[in-house]
């Protein structure tokens, strides 16, 4: 377990130089690759995404801890086939259309990395039509729309329409999130969650796609 | 609750706003007079709330406004004397230009484009900031000119800047949020640089304004920053980052307790308080997740702006409404110098019903006498 914990205790520091190398000897040690994930690199990030959860660390610790699990995960990614490891599913993100704030969707994605989805970043100012096009392409369980203006909120229901005209709304959840958002505006446009965090909303796509909610 | 007697509210809240609302005045000051975006929802014309519109519709509408709320509060809330658009001198280059950004519209928006993709870039950028003439850069050609028409014909001199988008803002625009980011974690010296030429650039450019205006730091003093951006840092990067230029700025324009020294941040601030604190503010507005009680620990002699929801609000929620103003009313008259506002900007929507609300809530819950 030693070399496990120093991972998730390194990449909770944001050591990235420190994690690769230990990724790296934790290979060469033939430590299985599930475990080098899900006890190392996923328990660190779960850890500091409960820690910004509850405001004890900010949004740059959550940065330089995501850039050492991408340090981590890029010596572990080709191991996965043969390791058989399989990601939670793959989720699309972005920001809407006439939005381009992206520290939020950012941030969104490296928890949902954390908690081991494939994330599928379409930048900002995404268009209803890319969110549906990636999710049916690249079968996505999860679209995420995040939004920073009170003015362009209102794209997130033309991606919820947009979902419904493409008959894809029984197969991919819809998660949004932002500022201005709220459960209520959720509910008035019919999507599946609101999150009001990051780190929540990680915990509640794996909810969706688990079928809690 | 009682009705809400229009004119007594109006003649307390001009009592009420003495000593930067520190006071021990009969009802507690309001600080919402909304804002010219709310005219589209409020009056259900089509138009887009931040695209500068043009003057005479600007006028149309804020003049229907203004009947409006005139009947609903009891005050003409909106501008309706705009000059000319002869008057108006042309445009002076904007901090974000000096270090490289372009102000665009986007979706009806304002943006500052990102100028700097590396550190190498940053570096490049920052040696030519250094040793810019600001003031060739920042005027026009002709600025002379123009500037002796528009006072000769309508007496009206340039705009002072007293009023700038805070350095934490300017920095994740210029350089993209993460990568600002990653910059003060990873090259503190480099990020050093770049905070201090942003204090360079922005005394520099005030006081070039000071000059055209004709005044000078010591005669027209005051400054404030909107810096909505800085929550992102921790306590240990805005001091190194964002604290050294409000410090040095309000070194120079507020050196004395009276003058303002006001930070607009609608965002979750209260990991920067402490810091915040060192720098004796005397105006704060910051965002819903920050209340009054957190505020004063560490700004004693802020007013503070808020804090109620800009959401709230906007939904036109009542009872949310309702909850926080009271809310607002007690840690007021507890604490002092509380300008009941909204925790940050005004948005479209917020309708003209829902301050006659506030307005009833504070005559009947927020008076001393």
């Amino acid at each position: 377990m030693g070399i496990l914990s120093d991972i998730s205790s390194n990449l909770q520091a944001g050591k990235a130089k420190a994690v690769q190398e230990l990724v790296a000897k934790a290979l060469e040690e033939g430590t299985p690759v599930k475990d080098i994930l899900e006890k190392g690199l996923l328990h660190g990030m779960g850890i500091i995404g409960e820690k910004f959860k509850n405001n004890e660390v900010f949004v740059p610790e959550v940065l330089i801890a995501a850039r050492a699990m991408n340090r981590g995960m890029e010596l572990l990614k080709p191991h996965f086939a043969e390791s058989g490891v399989q990601s939670r599913g793959k989720v699309c993100i972005g920001t809407v259309k006439g939005d381009l704030h992206d520290i939020g969707k950012n941030l969104v994605k490296m928890m949902l990395e954390g908690k081991g989805f494939e994330v599928l970043d379409l930048g900002t100012d995404v268009a209803p039509e890319t969110f549906i096009e990636a999710a049916q392409e690249q079968d996505c369980r999860i679209i995420c729309l995040s939004a920073l203006l009170t003015t362009t909120m209102s794209a997130m229901q033309e991606v919820v329409k947009a979902a419904e005209a493409a008959g894809i709304r029984d197969r991919v959840k819809i998660m949004i999130g932002g500022a201005p958002v709220t459960e209520e505006f959720r509910v008035q446009i019919g999507a599946d969650a609101y999150a009001a965090d990051a780190a929540s909303a990680a915990d509640m796509a794996l909810e969706l796609v688990e079928g809690l909610l | 609750m009682r009705e809400l007697d229009l004119d007594r509210f109006w003649a307390d809240d001009e009592a009420a706003h003495a000593n930067n609302c520190f006071n021990q005045a009969d009802q507690l000051p309001l600080g919402i007079r909304m804002s010219d975006e709310c005219v589209f929802a409020e009056l259900g014309e089509p138009g887009t709330p931040w695209m500068p519109i043009e003057r005479e519709r600007r006028i149309q509408l804020n003049r229907r406004y203004n009947d409006k709320a005139e009947r609903l509060v009891g005050k003409r809330l909106l501008n309706e004397a705009f000059p000319p658009e002869d008057a108006k001198l042309p445009p002076v280059k904007r901090i974000g230009e000096v270090f490289g950004g372009s102000y665009i519209y986007h979706n009806d928006t304002e943006w500052l484009t990102q100028s700097v993709h590396s550190y190498k870039e940053l570096e490049q950028l920052l040696d030519r900031v250094e040793n810019m003439d600001l003031r060739a850069f920042m005027l026009p050609p002709n600025w002379e000119a123009e500037k002796t028409r528009v006072y000769e014909t309508y007496g009206i001199k340039p705009c002072l800047m007293r009023h700038i988008r805070g350095p934490v803002t300017l920095a994740c625009s210029i350089m993209g949020t993460e990568d600002f980011l990653f910059l003060v974690m990873d090259e503190p010296d480099l990020a050093k640089r770049f905070s201090e030429a942003i204090i360079l650039v922005t005394l520099k450019m005030a006081r070039v304004m000071d000059e055209e205006h004709g005044t000078t730091a010591e005669e027209t003093q005051g400054f404030s920053f909107a810096d909505d951006n800085c929550c992102l840092l921790t306590p240990a990067m805005y001091e190194l980052f964002g604290y050294p230029v409000l410090r040095h700025v309000f070194a120079v324009y507020s050196p004395d307790e009276p003058d303002m020294r006001y930070q607009h941040s609608d965002s979750p601030m209260g990991h920067l308080l402490p810091i915040l604190g060192r720098l004796h503010l005397n105006g704060v507005n910051f965002g819903p997740t920050v209340l009054v009680p957190e505020i004063r620990r560490h700004l004693p002699k802020a007013r503070i702006d808020g804090c109620l929801s800009p959401m709230s609000f906007m939904r036109n929620d009542r009872d949310a409404i309702l909850q926080e103003i009271r809310r607002d009313c007690r840690d007021a008259l507890y604490y002092n110098g509380v300008n009941i506002a909204t925790a940050g900007s005004i948005n479209n929507g917020s309708s003209l019903d829902s301050l006659r609300f506030i307005m009833q809530i504070i005559q009947n819950e927020g008076r001393r006498a």
